[in-house]
């Protein structure tokens, strides 16, 4: 269960996001749209504790973000969250697997190995468990990012503009996999998105940007 | 996946900058742990062969000379002093002690000192095997000696004339081995010692050596003495240079000399290390802080994942530690032996080096390197905590 109260956030006298209420139920999904530069991203950072909001409360499955300490922050975003970006933004040294397996360690939980293999090989990218991310291509290190936000099974899993730099194909596989991962894992999927693409696979939607 | 796998990951990935910082480390290291050890190992040298010698007497020439040729065997004597007035300043009541040295010969270029069992004595020589010599033509050898030459107690061996190596042989008057010293660390090590009557013996019967001497006018090549008072050292030497042929010289003012002398060489060398060390950690610095800049991404990917600030800045400060001690064990190990190496062949051959138990001073050196590294990563790293996460991974909507 996810819910917003009396939401306001901004840079100084600049508002960008206002959201009175707003509440997700478990295992929903949700678009989040609006242009570029209405606050999309910033409201799934706030929602991952990334951002402080100036002001009202953002409950993730009981927990009040803006409770905890910064300390306590970092782990429950390391626990319970999953963030796929915009960009893929792959660790160069690292391998694929290592790529995905870094999630855990970061988060401080224990990596499933075989877990990770298994979503990788799901998302097509099973031939390349061991090699540098320069041989993938932009589609494949999206994968690879995709697989990095679920290896944890995490509640909630955020969404930054997925589709955006995939081609139509690619576009609606990567979408299923969010959305059959969430269904499978009980977990509330966010996708923030301008893609007129995926608007039809949603049936809850928050546009934000109107409030400026 | 762990701390420092993925630390190791980020290390080979940017290899050739690792490399770099590393080779930077250890040069900076193995210059200053060089420098520092040889210079304590030769204060250490000159200190120990210094010992229990307040003053040296020998024919008038070069202070320093008449020092090195007889407590560092480094230089041929000025010349030689008659007994009998030798035997005259023993027997002043301000000399405790007087050792003679009555030096001419050499065996394969380890000389052969014509002395009593006092001279050995005074660095605390411990025998290895046999006995103390007694009776003229017995030898008692130097560690160093009796481990280059094989000789053992009970062989025989014939010196050869001057003090270097080629020299004319005594073939004729053999020297027998009686006993061989335990390593003292000083320059007994590498000396023969037997009693002055040998080298009278050999000299004045082998009459094909050169300008023989005879038993009328016997001398000696020095007195080492040793004060009844310290209070002797304002009125002694000044009386025997003075009023003697003799020349008094105090070793430990010659030594210091000595130091000045290379003092000025090893100061410069020390400064130079320490501007290379001071360089490395300025390029560590620098070279760190380019790392981070191109981590940021990265760091703030792992912020993102769920890592606390204190644990990413960990991680940027692992590698710099790790370039750190990586470097400096390598210029440790270099420096350590190189001056092993320097001290068996170059120095060894003309001071008596001991191989110096320096290992708390490398320690200290390696922990200096290894807080420069820590230092040289943290700064950079500390950018981490001022981090704006959502602007670097693109919040641009």
């Amino acid at each position: 269960m996810m819910t917003i109260d009396d939401l306001r956030f901004g840079y100084g006298q600049r508002r960008i996001l206002e959201i009175n209420h707003f509440a997700l139920p478990d295992g929903e999904a949700l678009l989040v749209e609006g242009p570029s530069g209405s606050g999309k991203t910033s409201l799934l950072f706030l929602l991952a504790g990334l951002l402080a909001p100036q002001k009202g409360r953002i409950m993730l499955n009981g927990t009040d973000m803006a409770a905890l300490n910064g300390r306590a922050r970092d782990r429950f975003r390391g626990r319970h969250i999953g963030f796929v970006f915009q960009q893929p933004h792959l660790m160069a040294p690292l391998s694929v697997l290592d790529n995905v397996l870094v999630a855990p360690f970061c988060g401080g939980v224990k990596a499933d190995r075989a877990w990770a293999v298994h979503l990788l090989e799901g998302l097509g990218l099973g031939a390349f468990l061991h090699r540098k991310p320069h041989a993938l291509s932009q589609g494949q290190m999206q994968r690879v990012g995709v697989a990095r936000a679920l290896v944890h099974r995490p509640a909630v899993i955020l969404a930054d503009e997925p589709t955006s730099a995939l081609d139509d194909a690619a576009c609606a596989a990567t979408l299923g996999l969010l959305q059959a991962h969430a269904k499978e894992a009980g977990a509330q999927l966010v996708v923030a998105s301008h893609d007129g693409r995926i608007k039809g696979q949603f049936k809850t939607t928050l546009a934000v940007g109107g409030a400026r | 996946m762990n701390t420092m796998g993925l630390t190791a990951a980020y290390m080979r990935h940017n290899w050739q900058r690792t490399g770099y910082n590393v080779l930077l480390f250890a040069i900076g290291t193995a210059l200053i742990a060089t420098v520092m050890s040889l210079g304590s190992r030769f204060e250490n040298s000159i200190d120990r062969n210094l010992h229990g010698i307040d003053m040296v007497v020998g024919a008038k020439g070069s202070p320093l000379q008449l020092v090195l040729s007889t407590v560092f065997a480094a230089d041929v004597p000025n010349g030689n002093i008659a007994l009998e007035d030798a035997r005259k300043l023993e027997a002043n009541p301000m000399v405790r002690a007087a050792i003679p040295m009555a030096l001419g010969d050499n065996y394969r270029g380890y000389r052969i000192v014509g002395t009593t069992p006092a001279y050995a004595a005074n660095y605390g020589a411990q025998l290895a095997s046999g006995r103390m010599f007694g009776k003229s033509m017995e030898a008692v050898l130097g560690s160093s000696v009796a481990a280059d030459s094989g000789l053992h107690v009970g062989e025989k061996f014939a010196g050869s004339h001057g003090l270097s190596p080629g020299g004319e042989l005594h073939s004729q008057f053999p020297y027998t081995v009686v006993g061989v010293m335990e390593p003292t660390g000083t320059i007994l090590d590498r000396l023969v010692l037997t009693p002055v009557d040998s080298v009278w013996y050999v000299h004045e019967n082998d009459l094909d050596a050169p300008n023989h001497p005879t038993a009328a006018h016997r001398e000696v090549t020095a007195l080492l003495v040793k004060f009844a008072s310290p209070l002797a050292v304002i009125g002694l030497p000044r009386y025997i240079n003075k009023n003697t042929t003799m020349l008094a010289a105090s070793p430990a003012m010659q030594a210091f000399r000595l130091r000045q002398l290379l003092g000025v060489g090893s100061d410069t060398l020390v400064w130079l290390g320490g501007l290379l060390m001071g360089l490395a950690g300025l390029g560590l610095l620098i070279s760190m802080a380019e790392a981070v800049r191109q981590r940021l991404y990265d760091l703030a990917l792992m912020r993102c994942l769920g890592a606390t600030p204190a644990r990413v800045v960990g991680l940027a400060v692992l590698e710099g530690v790790g370039i750190a001690v990586i470097g400096g064990g390598l210029g440790l190990a270099a420096s350590v032996y190189g001056t092993a190496l320097a001290a068996g062949s170059l120095m060894n051959g003309q001071l008596g080096f001991a191989p110096a138990g320096n290992g708390a001073m490398l320690a200290g050196i390696f922990g200096i390197v290894v807080a420069l590294g820590l230092v040289g990563s943290l700064l950079p790293a500390l950018r981490v905590y001022r981090l704006g996460i959502p602007q670097l991974l693109g919040s641009r909507s």
